[in-house]
């Protein structure tokens, strides 16, 4: 990684996490885990079952008390100063905890007065979140008549309701359908781009890529890698690299390559007029510029790829075969 | 058909032998009786034939046991599949109703016999302490046996009947207060309503005196009360053995018959009492919200826990039935008289403060069992309150569902003012009343506690406690508090200690309640 630090990186650390271990009866949960989330970043957990996530999750939202570690989110620790980061959270946790007698908008309004919203405020609120996961035409119905989709909405609208600044998600896309999944993830970037900080943990690795900005993945309680998206899809090389595929080469393309402004090294690929180019990302050289210079030296190109690393097959390097 | 319920037998005893707790149970049970031995053997000193009272607190404490037992272990043999999803699956294993219910209840029946049988010997210690025989010790464990047999046999057809364990639970604890409370209390009734001439003794009549008092013959309770009188020369074997081992026998018949048909996972639900105490809603799943309260726990438990209007309305025209019918009784001859006021008032208070008490009971055993069934403990944990703060919330949300107690208390206190005044003086100025009140109290603290730590049958299993405790625990130190009050001339010296026991008691548990409260939302 180039030594600029990355916009994320300059914001402050919304949780974060100091080598952070749990067992149940001896059976280890997380060991020395530490990583952090910046303010308003989509942040994704991704692990095997068993990996530590909802223990993890557990901790941070404050129902789980630490054994060894600091957490703190927005600051406070959160067994000491649990209160104050309840007021900050909202947590929808991976199984369906809901008053099924009520209806959605009781539903909404309980807890919204829990949380000692005004009876005017409560009203705006909930016509808002209602508006935002777009069941406001269901306000009436009862829960135990809705589908799990709609549920999960519903679920995410009380987690709403206090206007946290911090989502703390657990598989919220398990069990949907296709269309429910994808209009989740929807109502997931509108929410980041109103400013909130998402925390989601999800085996849904393919949206977790298209959706978050960095990433924890996390294996038999330890964590194997904590980072921007960028950096995981770069495979943890420093600097960009771009599969450059040309329609003809001669000796000394690679040579011609090397010498564009901000190519730090041009390595042909064996057969075929195909160059793996890395560039100086001090130099902040842009794609447009270094396609420029290679049509300037004459060359006609085929193809220009960025060279990333799919989360997926991070996912896969990164965490062990077999059940934990 | 052998081979599968064998399988199915094998594994759950295996099971069984293995869990620590069976074997402190039964070491418990042994435990109980070296303790009552010690204490009776004490009290010999004072009493009478301490052998025979050594020997009714542990048939008493037995009897109670097993009903408990009934009420959630063998009410759940089937049903716990059913809650599993696993049924259908046992079935696809090539293990058919017979081999199922054989299998799953007869280990059931099993552990609960040998928690009998390994009392057996150590009880006929009692012998050594005077007052009783070996016929009534032989006869007592017969009735007891035969007695479990029964229960388990109709515990496995709640199970097969109903669609899920906390509904086979309900429908036993119904089916058992008929059983030991109703028929009892009606055959009374008839008997003293006959012989007032208050009732005709005529051919309908006598017919069903004639079952009564057969069903009454066929009693664990009277035949217990039997057993355990001194000079008890019986023969062992009785109408109740008979009736109950038959019994048990058509029960597990029921049970098999109507296997299939109450098993069929594809049949439609039936509507479930929650459904009756839940909120209306039309047929679209729709219904005009109602608006929260100020406190919102106090509303939501109001109407989602504790039945809502639709509860309130229906204890309206209970209280109020109950209150005619005492009006009718009382106004009948000599009309509004000072007297028969007087009479009238006691009376409703007594209802009153006696429904008073089993809604308190329910409310305790549900108020937090509710919030571990729907999972949505995580969500009112994570609230900016303490949990503490959050529980005794909920505690509080009660008193809006007791209004019909409070208002019907009110009628009968101000249908004669210059009784109730006084009467009220006197139950705050007894300090009786303040150790009635301090254990009913710890019994709710109970309650409550076991009902975040058992699926089912919180109710049963905390009376169960108390009477243990009461019979086993508390008697002793209250002989000890006795001697003190004996020597001082106090009073208060005895119950004092005892108030101050159970408020103890009541801290602790308070204490423990709000932690389970967390490992629940935790976990």
């Amino acid at each position: 990684m180039s030594g600029a630090p990355s916009p994320s990186a300059l914001r402050s650390a919304v949780i974060d996490v100091v080598g952070l271990s749990h067992s149940f009866k001896g059976r280890r949960a997380l060991s020395n885990a530490s990583f952090q989330v910046h303010d308003r970043s989509l942040h994704g957990f991704v692990g095997p079952n068993g990996a530590g996530k909802t223990t993890s999750l557990k901790i941070i939202c404050t129902l789980l008390r630490p054994q060894h570690g600091t957490v703190r989110v927005f600051g406070n620790d959160v067994f000491y100063e649990a209160r104050d980061v309840r007021r900050n959270i909202g947590f929808m946790p991976d199984h369906f905890s809901m008053y099924r007698q009520m209806t959605v908008y009781e539903y909404l309004d309980f807890f919204g007065a829990a949380y000692g919203l005004s009876l005017s405020r409560r009203d705006q609120v909930i016509k808002d979140v209602l508006a935002l996961t777009d069941m406001d035409g269901r306000r009436d119905s009862l829960i135990s008549g809705l589908s799990r989709g709609m549920q999960q909405r519903v679920s995410l609208a009380r987690v709403l309701v206090n206007d946290p600044k911090l989502l703390l998600l657990d598989e919220p896309a398990s069990g949907l359908d296709p269309r429910a999944r994808i209009e989740l993830m929807e109502i997931l970037r509108a929410l980041r781009d109103m400013g909130k900080t998402i925390f989601i943990s999800s085996h849904i690795l393919s949206e977790l890529a298209e959706l978050c900005d960095s990433v924890t993945i996390i294996d038999r309680g330890t964590i194997k890698y904590s980072g921007t998206m960028a950096e995981l899809s770069r495979g943890g090389e420093l600097n960009p690299s771009y599969s450059l595929r040309l329609a003809n080469d001669d000796a000394e393309t690679a040579q011609k390559l090397r010498g564009l402004p901000g190519v730090l090294d041009a390595v042909r690929n064996n057969g075929e007029p195909s160059y793996r180019v890395t560039l100086d990302d001090l130099e902040a050289t842009s794609t447009n510029a270094l396609l420029r210079g290679v049509m300037d030296l004459g060359l006609s190109v085929v193809s220009f790829i960025e060279n990333k690393k799919q989360l997926n097959q991070a996912f896969m390097d990164l965490t062990e075969q077999g059940v934990p | 058909m052998w081979g599968p319920s064998l399988a199915l037998m094998t594994r759950s005893l295996r099971v069984d032998a293995r869990l620590l707790r069976t074997h402190l149970l039964r070491a418990a049970f042994v435990s109980i009786i070296f303790i009552s031995m010690m204490f009776w053997h004490l009290m010999s000193l004072l009493t009478g034939a301490p052998g025979l009272q050594f020997f009714s607190t542990i048939t008493w404490l037995n009897f109670v046991f097993i009903t408990v037992a009934g009420l959630s272990y063998f009410a759940t043999a089937i049903s716990e599949e059913k809650d599993e999803s696993m049924l259908g699956l046992l079935q696809m294993a090539g293990i058919g109703p017979l081999a199922l219910l054989l299998g799953k209840s007869t280990t059931r029946l099993v552990t609960s016999l040998l928690i009998l049988a390994v009392q057996f010997p150590f009880t006929l210690l009692a012998i050594t302490l005077g007052g009783v025989t070996m016929v009534q010790v032989v006869a007592a464990y017969l009735a007891l046996a035969s007695y479990t047999i029964l229960l388990a046999n109709l515990g496995l057809l709640c199970s097969v009947y109903a669609r899920g364990s906390a509904r086979a639970a309900g429908l036993m604890t119904l089916l058992v207060f008929l059983m030991l409370g109703v028929i009892p209390v009606a055959a009374q009734a008839i008997n003293k309503l006959v012989s007032d001439g208050s009732l005709p003794d005529d051919r309908l009549t006598s017919a069903i005196r004639t079952v009564l008092t057969w069903l009454e013959d066929a009693s664990i309770l009277g035949r217990l009360t039997t057993i355990l009188q001194s000079g008890f020369d019986e023969a062992v074997f009785s109408t109740q053995v008979a009736a109950s081992l038959i019994g048990a026998v058509g029960l597990f018949a029921i049970s098999w018959a109507t296997f299939e048909r109450w098993t069929d996972e594809q049949a439609p639900a039936m509507a479930s009492w929650r459904d009756l105490l839940s909120p209306s809603s039309s047929k679209a799943g729709q219904r005009k919200p109602y608006r929260v309260w100020r406190h919102p726990l106090w509303w939501k438990d109001f109407h989602f826990v504790m039945g809502g209007r639709r509860m309130m309305f229906a204890k309206l025209i209970l209280y109020g039935a109950v209150t005619a019918i005492i009006a009718v009784i009382c106004f009948d001859k000599g009309g509004f008289n000072d007297a028969n006021r007087q009479e009238f008032s006691e009376a409703v208070l007594a209802a009153v403060v006696i429904i008073a008490a089993i809604e308190l009971s329910i409310y305790a055993s549900t108020l937090f069992r509710e919030e571990v069934r729907l999972q949505t403990l995580p969500m009112l944990m994570l609230l900016p309150v303490s949990t503490a703060k959050i529980a005794y919330s909920k505690v509080l949300s009660v008193l809006p569902a007791m209004f019909p107690a409070a208002l019907f208390a009110l009628v009968a206190g101000a249908s004669h003012v210059s009784s109730t005044l006084p009467l009220l003086f006197y139950v705050v100025s007894s300090i009786q009343a303040w150790v009635g009140l301090a254990v009913f109290v710890l019994f709710l603290h109970v309650t409550a506690y076991m009902s975040l730590l058992v699926k089912w049958g919180a109710l049963p299993l905390s009376l169960f406690i108390m009477y243990f405790t009461q019979s086993c625990m508390v008697a002793p130190l209250l002989s000890i508090f006795m001697i003190l009050g004996m020597l001082t001339n106090s009073q208060e010296m005895i119950f004092i200690p005892y108030i101050a026991t159970c408020v103890i008691a009541c801290y602790v548990l308070q204490i423990l309640i709000v932690r389970r409260l967390e490992a629940v939302a935790s976990q």
